[in-house]
């Protein structure tokens, strides 16, 4: 295949729906084909239309415009079209990986909130760690629910119902009220839901570090030395944990679509403001946060404490520059604080 | 015996069934010829088959992913445009289901008029 350049050419503005149109079916297309199915779907809708005005001898008006996309159909039913063909779940797939993506950290912090408190609450069922390793399987028994009700469902739109048409009720002049949607460049992450899970695995090694002190080291390194906590760690676990967690559902919050802009960048800012002072207060006391009872000079125990220390004092100014920068970034962004309108982009 | 009459979603998932494996083959037809996608279209409608295009722009990717189309970015009227047609495969390919469309067209032909016969009788 000869492909030079796939970045989507879009017609000159007298097809005023038709953009607008290929942004929203972009919006449910995977990124690596994205442009080049926008590009080749925009060029046939383009010379459909040209060919509609030559026929009806006037350029073509919205509603015209309009009736001629419901034709072409629904923006998320014609992106799921280019989805590959499966063979458990065919023509809702697309719904049934939406609904995954969109779950599945909701369902992994629920599943890390009941978990944390049922063993706070009631030890006798079992110990943090136990219950906290149960969290893989909530995950796994949601998704095969999840996959054996779409399934089911699958089976009957093609068997019983037919094609589902959202294209019915859909209005493609509501296009045209959408807000362009700003971008937010390094406030917010890239892939957010990868984001969610990486800190949800950072909350877990939290937790488990009082119990497990050698997780404070990675690698060969754990192994050659014998390692306690100290009592900071213990006086220190539920705030940061606590922090650890809000900042979680900070992030779980800001991946909603409803947000504007610069609500959107405050959830991030407010998110990293827990890291900064979940930081502080495990740096700003000074204290170490380990001992070493064996297999290890004392000097050099004195030098791995302070290269940590030191790791975490850089880490935590750090933090405070990115928290700042990234607020910053965000009050230069226009629109309501709190409105509903120019939802973000999350880059 | 009590007769139960069909659902019209019965005979129209019968009917998309059917004309399923024949778009493919009016579209691999089509194809020995260049086209890009909405002159296909049109083509394809000038000879009686009506395809919607949420259809047919998505069925020549998955062509084009087996093998069986190339497709090659180029500008025609100051606008590029993704032309496609049959790859070497794709003629292989075509000449078996034609074959096998030929086969299938005669079997049905001389089945449906027995059975024609048989109705009269």
């Amino acid at each position: 295949m000869n492909q030079p350049n796939t970045e989507p050419i879009y017609p000159p503005t007298t097809f005023a729906l038709l953009m607008p149109y290929l942004a929203a079916v972009g919006k449910h297309l995977p990124n690596h084909r994205k442009n080049d199915i926008l590009a080749e779907l925009g060029a046939n809708l383009q010379a459909a239309m040209e060919d509609r005005e030559e026929e009806l001898g006037h350029p073509l008006t919205l509603e015209e415009q309009a009736a001629m996309l419901r034709a072409h159909g629904h923006p998320f039913e014609v992106a799921m079209r280019y989805q590959p063909q499966r063979a458990l779940i065919g023509p809702l797939f697309g719904i049934y990986w939406y609904t995954l993506k969109r779950a599945t950290p909701l369902v992994i912090l629920f599943a890390f909130a009941t978990q944390l408190m049922l063993a706070f609450v009631s030890p006798e069922s079992g110990s943090l760690m136990y219950r906290l390793g149960l969290v893989p399987y909530v995950l796994f028994l949601f998704w095969a629910v999840t996959t054996a009700v779409f399934a089911g469902l699958d089976y009957g739109v093609t068997h019983y119902v037919g094609a589902m048409r959202l294209t019915a009720q859909w209005d493609p002049m509501k296009l045209l009220q959408e807000q362009p949607r700003p971008v937010l460049h390094g406030v917010a992450p890239k892939h957010p839901i990868v984001d969610l899970i990486a800190d949800a695995a950072a909350l877990l090694w939290l937790v488990a570090v009082p119990h497990f002190p050698v997780l404070l080291f990675f690698g060969p390194a754990a192994r050659l030395f014998h390692i306690e906590a100290t009592p900071i760690w213990h006086r220190m676990f539920a705030p940061i944990a606590a922090l650890l967690l809000t900042r979680l559902v900070l992030k779980a919050i800001a991946i909603g679509r409803r947000h504007s802009a610069r609500r959107t960048g405050l959830l991030y800012v407010a998110a990293d403001l827990c890291s900064v002072v979940a930081l502080a207060l495990l740096v700003l006391p000074g204290e170490a946060l380990f001992t070493i009872t064996a297999g290890v000079p004392a000097e050099t125990e004195t030098g791995i404490q302070f290269g940590i220390m030191m790791g975490l004092r850089v880490a935590l100014a750090a933090a405070s520059l990115a928290a700042t920068w990234k607020l910053w970034q965000t009050m230069r962004l226009s629109g309501p604080a709190d409105g509903v309108r120019g939802t973000a982009v999350c880059l | 015996m009590e007769t139960i009459l069909p659902t019209p979603e019965v005979a129209e998932s019968l009917t998309l069934e059917l004309r399923r494996g024949s778009l493919v083959l009016a579209v691999l037809a089509a194809l020995q010829q260049e086209h890009y996608g909405y002159t296909l279209r049109k083509a394809l409608a000038e000879r009686g088959l009506e395809m919607e295009e949420s259809t047919l722009y998505p069925l020549l990717r998955r062509l084009e992913t087996q093998g069986l189309l190339t497709s090659e970015w180029r500008e025609e009227d100051k606008r590029r445009k993704r032309f496609y047609r049959l790859s070497a495969t794709g003629v292989i390919v075509f000449e078996k289901l034609l074959a096998e469309y030929a086969g299938l067209t005669s079997a049905l032909e001389r089945i449906l008029a027995s059975s024609a016969v048989v109705t009269k009788e």
